[in-house]
């Protein structure tokens, strides 16, 4: 399973398991908008069939009739055979459209029908970053075709404008690729703008999906893109049926005739598809009766009444609204996870059913109630629910310790109050009597306070962290200056009950990513952009630390209190450093327990690469350490490793001179440059030079005996008794010759052993290579937060496609 | 939840008809004939005159303010009536 699969498995398999999600309907009949789940009688606020359409005995007659007259199917394709229905819905859907129509048995089907024939080789595909996942899925029947793809974030019709002209200067066509109405906030399209840019460049032109729109909006109820519009010459127009329409299935909308006619005769659905069903069909044409008599706009104008009271019931409840539309969807923000599930779970209870807008189809921290409106509720069923969802949404808010602020925030909306997070912060710390402090420099805190807790955890004791303060300041490049800031959380006897330390860096969005997608994306970071799918992370611990840097009292009393305090930190490092993604890592793996708390509290988990650990150093010369290995590894060990022992000297160099450092660098950037597991920048120069000045560091030499040319380096760290490799660099010409990777790992465990450490922190990666010198792998995960999943949108698509014809915008 | 004049206007009769009928209180009733009535409604603290036939369906809906309903409702209206009635 990939990662993004995994995160997906794991938040619904939550809701699932909450009570909210993959429900089931008991009722054998359904009484008007009412359903009944486990047991519970609910108004149901979550149909997309937003004019009830659904109980209209004319739809009901039509789709009965059908049936009667042509079975319950009519079975065959569309390129030899239709019933007289398509032909007749066809030309009522002309009429409502005032264009050329053609049904498709879904809008799905619809995409694929026409995305690939309409769009051609030397054109270009531009999509909106929240477009529906129906035209994503059309969109990469493309890419196979070598036709360019790009994202682009959602509305910003100015970075739109700047790709149009760029784009038209290489392509024939720029497609843009949008929703009329987006399915999760409920957010519009900007129309009017779109329609600007179509008149203002020719190549360019519009592919929108209207599902949520149909119906509700326009003449005949076109939708929301036509409203009080005309179809404009470039642009192609989609529509669900299976929404306010109530009937199913799909029309694809053209401006002209001879387009429409080249999509029917040449989509591929079109073609080798089975047709929508007599049912759907006989009830479609009752439908298109009602959306071209006078009847509709009476229903429209029902619907619209409906949004209007909802709108003015969230307005007066002071609810987090996020998109302010007159559309029949809306969502309200609640930020975390843990609190949408309450809350849907509690107007569940009280009978009302909305739906849990969630990861991934928003980021993590944007989850929200999202319900819908249709014309079938009552102002006493709209009234009930919102003041039901008032109530609970503060209660739940309050339980957790949570705000409407911290609510915007995650959205990046003002709120109508702007209150500040840290006057939130100072009011929990005064509640919880903790004391939290924070310092911006290692200097600032108590050597042995600090070492007491980190000193043989990792390389991040008091000396190790005054080390990357000084190589990671003031250097040329942006992404090797880092910030730091320490947290350490004590109880009123100063007792430490939390302790950490965060870096913000810019930092590589496919870090952890697959090595090929990692390839792929450094291509253009070579080519075009250094800085390509970047972007500052928060992180706990840093970029050159492994281990556990979060310490944790788990017997304090007050030890989830600090953990809040913590995310709160978190959350204003976030702002403070205007960063986009936060990491907490290095967490052991296959902790559900752990993974269900950082779920709860907004964070996904994603996979580390494995660390590597040898436990005991409990022998005294070569032949008991080859004892230590399980039996497969002895023979190894003799053959590959004792066997080049004698053709390597190993040195400790402690006053390098200028040459010999930047030969270090060569060597590092062999190493760095064949290795994409974790795919970070390089280090700065100014660490190599000033790394043989610092305490703790040892760097061990490695030389061919004979010539005594330096073929590797290893930059290793002693903290307390555990002595932990760092960083490597070794002569790749002589990599095979003699194992060299595996005679540095060797000459690190003596060197360990012969200083008197207990154990060595082999690090990340090569896991094969080490496990054969004893170590033991942990499987290792962080949890991440992040304020915009689209650098990571962007990152799975290219995992999707394993093609070169992705850019971000 | 209280619903501005300003609010109130901005829906169709039917929405307002809806509204009426969740958030009003009739002021007082005048009888146009034996099947229409002109019924003055309050929300809050402004006047909506309805027209209702005999069954109590509303035919139409106009918000009227303060001086329409002084000039028109308030003619053979008296405050010693209401303090009579309240006793």
């Amino acid at each position: 399973m990939n990662n993004l699969l995994n995160i997906v498995f794991n938040v619904i398999t939550d809701g699932k398991n909450s009570g909210i999600l993959h429900l089931d309907v008991s009722d054998e009949v359904l009484q008007g908008n009412y359903i009944t789940i486990n047991g519970i009688k609910a108004v149901n606020f979550s149909s997309c069939s937003y004019l009830g359409l659904e109980f209209d005995e004319r739809l009901k007659e039509g789709a009965s009739k059908a049936i009667r007259n042509y079975g319950t199917q009519f079975s065959a394709s569309r390129a030899y055979l239709s019933s007289y229905h398509y032909r007749l819905l066809e030309s009522k859907f002309n009429q409502i459209f005032d264009a050329f129509c053609m049904v498709a048995p879904t809008t799905t089907l619809g995409h694929i029908a026409t995305l690939p024939v309409v769009i051609s080789e030397n054109d270009a595909v531009i999509l909106d970053h929240q477009v529906h996942n129906s035209v994503q899925t059309a969109a990469q029947l493309l890419k196979p075709k070598g036709i360019f793809v790009e994202l682009i974030r959602h509305n910003r019709i100015d970075l739109l404008e700047e790709r149009i002209i760029e784009l038209s200067k290489k392509y024939d066509k720029v497609w843009y690729l949008a929703d009329g109405i987006y399915s999760m906030y409920g957010d519009g399209s900007p129309v009017n703008k779109i329609y600007q840019l179509l008149d203002k460049y020719e190549k360019f032109h519009y592919y929108v999906d209207d599902a949520h729109g149909m119906s509700c909006y326009g003449k005949h109820g076109r939708g929301y893109v036509l409203n009080k519009r005309k179809m404009h010459d470039r642009m192609i127009l989609a529509i669900s049926l299976a929404k306010a329409f109530a009937t199913g299935g799909a029309v694809m909308v053209f401006s002209n005739a001879e387009l429409a006619n080249y999509v029917r005769t040449c989509g591929g659905p079109m073609i080798t598809s089975g047709p929508m069903q007599p049912a759907a069909l006989g009830a479609a044409i009752a439908a298109a009766d009602i959306h071209l008599s006078k009847e509709i706009k009476e229903m429209q104008n029902d619907l619209h009444d409906n949004i209007k009271y909802a709108n003015l019931l969230i307005k007066n409840a002071k609810l987090p609204l996020i998109k302010d539309l007159n559309s029949p969807v809306f969502f309200i923000g609640v930020g975390l996870h843990k609190i949408g599930y309450q809350l849907i779970k509690a107007l569940l209870d009280e009978g009302f059913y909305t739906n849990l807008g969630a990861f991934p189809a928003v980021p993590m921290k944007n989850t929200g109630v999202r319900f819908t409106i249709t014309r079938l509720h009552t102002f006493e069923q709209i009234e009930q629910m919102i003041n039901s969802m008032s109530f609970h949404f503060n209660r739940i808010l309050e339980e957790n310790n949570y705000t409407v602020d911290k609510i915007y925030k995650a959205f990046g909306i003002d709120s109508p109050e702007s209150l500040k997070l840290k006057a939130d912060v100072d009011k929990i710390l005064t509640q919880s009597d903790l004391k939290v402090l924070q310092y911006e420099t290692i200097s600032e805190i108590n050597k042995s306070e600090w070492n007491k807790i980190f000193e043989g955890k990792g390389s991040f004791d008091y000396d190790g962290l005054l080390f990357l303060e000084s190589a990671f300041k003031n250097n040329l490049l942006p992404e090797n200056n880092w910030d730091f800031d320490y947290l350490i959380i004590k109880d009123n006897h100063n007792e430490i009950v939390l302790a950490t330390f965060f870096t913000t860096s810019i930092s590589k969005d496919d870090m952890l990513s697959h090595e090929e997608i990692s390839k792929q994306i450094e291509e253009i970071r070579l080519k075009e952009d250094p800085y390509y799918l970047t972007s500052k992370m928060v992180m706990a611990g840093s970029l050159l630390t492994e281990g556990q840097h979060i310490y944790i009292n788990e017997k304090h009393s007050q030890v989830n209190i600090a953990i809040q305090e913590m995310f709160n930190i978190t959350s204003l490092l976030l702002k403070k450093h205007n960063a986009a993604t936060l990491m907490l890592r290095d967490f052991e793996d296959n902790n559900q327990e752990m993974d269900k708390f950082m779920l709860e509290n907004g964070y996904f988990k994603t996979v580390m690469p494995e660390r590597n650990v040898i436990e005991t150093l409990d022998w005294n010369d070569d032949y008991e350490f080859s004892m230590t290995l399980p039996k497969k590894y002895r023979e190894h060990f003799r053959a590959e490793v004792l066997r080049y022992a004698d053709k390597i000297v190993c040195e400790i160099v402690t006053q390098p001179n200028e040459d010999q450092i930047n030969h270090w660098k060569t060597l590092y950037q062999q190493i760095k440059n064949n290795s994409l597991k974790l795919n970070t920048f390089d280090l700065p120069d100014k660490l190599f030079q000033q790394i043989h000045q610092f305490k703790n560091w040892e760097i061990l030499s490695l030389k061919l005996a004979d010539s005594l040319d330096e073929v590797a380096v290893v930059f290793n760290y002693v903290s307390g008794n555990v002595y932990n490799a760092m960083f490597i660099g070794i002569d790749k010409t002589f990599v095979a010759d003699f194992s060299l990777y595996r005679q540095a790992l060797y000459h690190v465990i003596k060197r360990a052993k012969a200083i008197g450490c207990k154990s060595v922190n082999l690090g990340f990666t090569a896991s094969l290579e080490k496990k054969r010198f004893g170590s033991k792998a942990y499987p290792t995960v962080a949890y991440m937060q992040s304020e915009d999943n689209y650098n990571a949108s962007v990152i799975e698509s290219i995992q999707i496609t394993n093609k070169q014809n992705h850019k971000i915008t | 939840m209280n619903i501005k004049q300003i609010e109130f206007s901005h829906f169709t009769e039917k929405g307002k008809i809806k509204i009426l009928d969740l958030k009003s209180v009739v002021v007082c009733t005048k009888e146009l004939s034996k099947k229409l009535l002109l019924k003055l409604y309050s929300i809050n603290n402004y006047f909506v005159e309805v027209l209702e036939d005999e069954t109590g369906r509303k035919l139409s809906v106009k918000e009227v303010n303060l001086d329409y309903v002084s000039k028109f409702y308030c003619l053979d209206f008296s405050i010693f009536d209401l303090e009579k009635k309240q006793a």
